[in-house]
């Protein structure tokens, strides 16, 4: 398993989430689904919510992108990552990207922030 | 006072749960020292007219303390002699909020493999040792001193001093002087707001000018890294020791004055 941590996500700005990597760097939310140069099986994510300020459900989506450019796409049964959401998990048949990006695809009104902390697991 | 010690399990911080049968008073001494659970409820302590003296969470204790859905541990930590709160859990995460007579808690100190959220108040001293530290724009830092961990600034009241000495950190507010020592490390992201003095103390300091308003002083001995600011940033004097590094961005950064320094040997 291979974790990142992203602190500071601002949810009100719409796009693929940036927030601070480990070195304290705005960075885009995406992290790599491989272990050398064999793809992943199975990603979760676990979401932590930063804010004591309420949040709308759904503001956040996990998504799927197979270059470090391209625009995310939905899985085949679209993630959404709401204020209850502790956790978050893929079905393995769907992790068949080369990457996932936390998306954020409806503003947060508030000013609420995140930390994200993403697992990759490879189940197989 | 005697010390007061919370209840193994307890998920809530009222009188019942503490070894006294009292807990939170004015002038209590109050350790939190084992356990895994989340604590939910009786988190407002905010109705004491005078505050506690100190707040110790232990290494022994790695559960939660607030969080969404439950606020943050509301209190005022300002009374008696030692006037603090401890965050040295082994893990987990907590929500504090200096709230309460005058709102303030004198000292902050953390040294934890846990994450701790500061919501509002005033923390006049803070110390992060370890751990993660996430401080929201309403929480006023007077000198915070970042020897180690990973903080997050938001914006909000600028500081008299900021003192880095370890870990990488991110400040997204002025100062009056920030001093960066050692192998330290500071993301400076404060938008338009000025900064009056930047000490980079030591060759292997390191600061990324992200965005900033103008800053009066840089005295660089180490590195600073200005090439991927986001906003033009004016540095009215700048000096450079012997080993100083700046990675420049000519369209953005402006130095109206450069000039040369000793060596340094920190």
């Amino acid at each position: 398993m291979t974790s990142y941590q992203f602190r500071a996500v601002d949810l009100s700005l719409l796009g693929v989430a940036m927030g601070y990597n480990e070195r304290g760097e705005r960075v885009r939310v995406i992290v790599p689904c491989a272990s050398g140069n064999r793809q992943l099986a199975n990603v979760s994510v676990s979401v932590e919510v930063h804010a004591n300020s309420a949040w709308s459900a759904g503001v956040m989506s996990l998504r799927q992108m197979n270059h470090i450019n391209a625009e995310p796409v939905d899985f085949g049964t679209p993630v959404t990552i709401g204020s209850s959401d502790k956790l978050k998990g893929l079905a393995s048949t769907e992790a068949d990207a080369a990457f996932v990006a936390i998306v954020t695809t409806t503003a947060n009104s508030g000013a609420a922030l995140v930390d994200l902390n993403i697992n990759v697991t490879d189940n197989v | 006072m005697a010390i007061a010690y919370l209840n193994e399990g307890a998920i809530s911080l009222a009188a019942a749960n503490w070894s006294d049968a009292t807990g939170f008073a004015n002038a209590a001494t109050l350790v939190i020292s084992s356990g895994s659970q989340t604590i939910t409820t009786s988190l407002d302590q905010s109705g004491l007219t005078a505050g506690i003296d100190t707040l110790d969470i232990l290494p022994g204790f790695t559960g939660r303390i607030g969080g969404s859905g439950y606020g943050s541990l509301k209190v005022d930590a300002d009374e008696s002699t030692t006037n603090r709160i401890i965050y040295n859990a082994g893990g987990g995460s907590a929500y504090f909020q200096a709230s309460g007579d005058n709102s303030i808690i004198s000292n902050f100190w953390m040294s934890s493999l846990g994450s701790a959220y500061l919501t509002g108040g005033t923390f006049s001293n803070v110390v992060l040792g370890q751990g993660s530290l996430s401080v929201d724009s309403t929480t006023v830092l007077t000198d915070p001193i970042f020897d180690g961990g990973a903080a997050v600034v938001q914006a909000g009241t600028a500081a008299t001093s900021l003192t880095v000495r370890g870990g990488s950190h991110v400040w997204k507010r002025g100062a009056t002087t920030i001093n960066v020592y050692g192998r330290g490390r500071l993301n400076i992201d404060c938008a338009g707001t000025a900064i009056t003095t930047l000490n980079i103390l030591s060759s292997e300091a390191e600061v990324v000018l992200s965005s900033s308003g103008t800053i009066t002083t840089v005295n660089n001995w180490g590195r600073l890294l200005a090439d991927k600011i986001t906003r033009a940033i004016t540095i009215s004097t700048y000096n450079s020791g012997p080993a100083g590094f700046l990675a420049d961005s000519p369209s953005y950064l402006t130095r109206s004055a450069i000039g040369r320094l000793g060596a340094k040997n920190i």
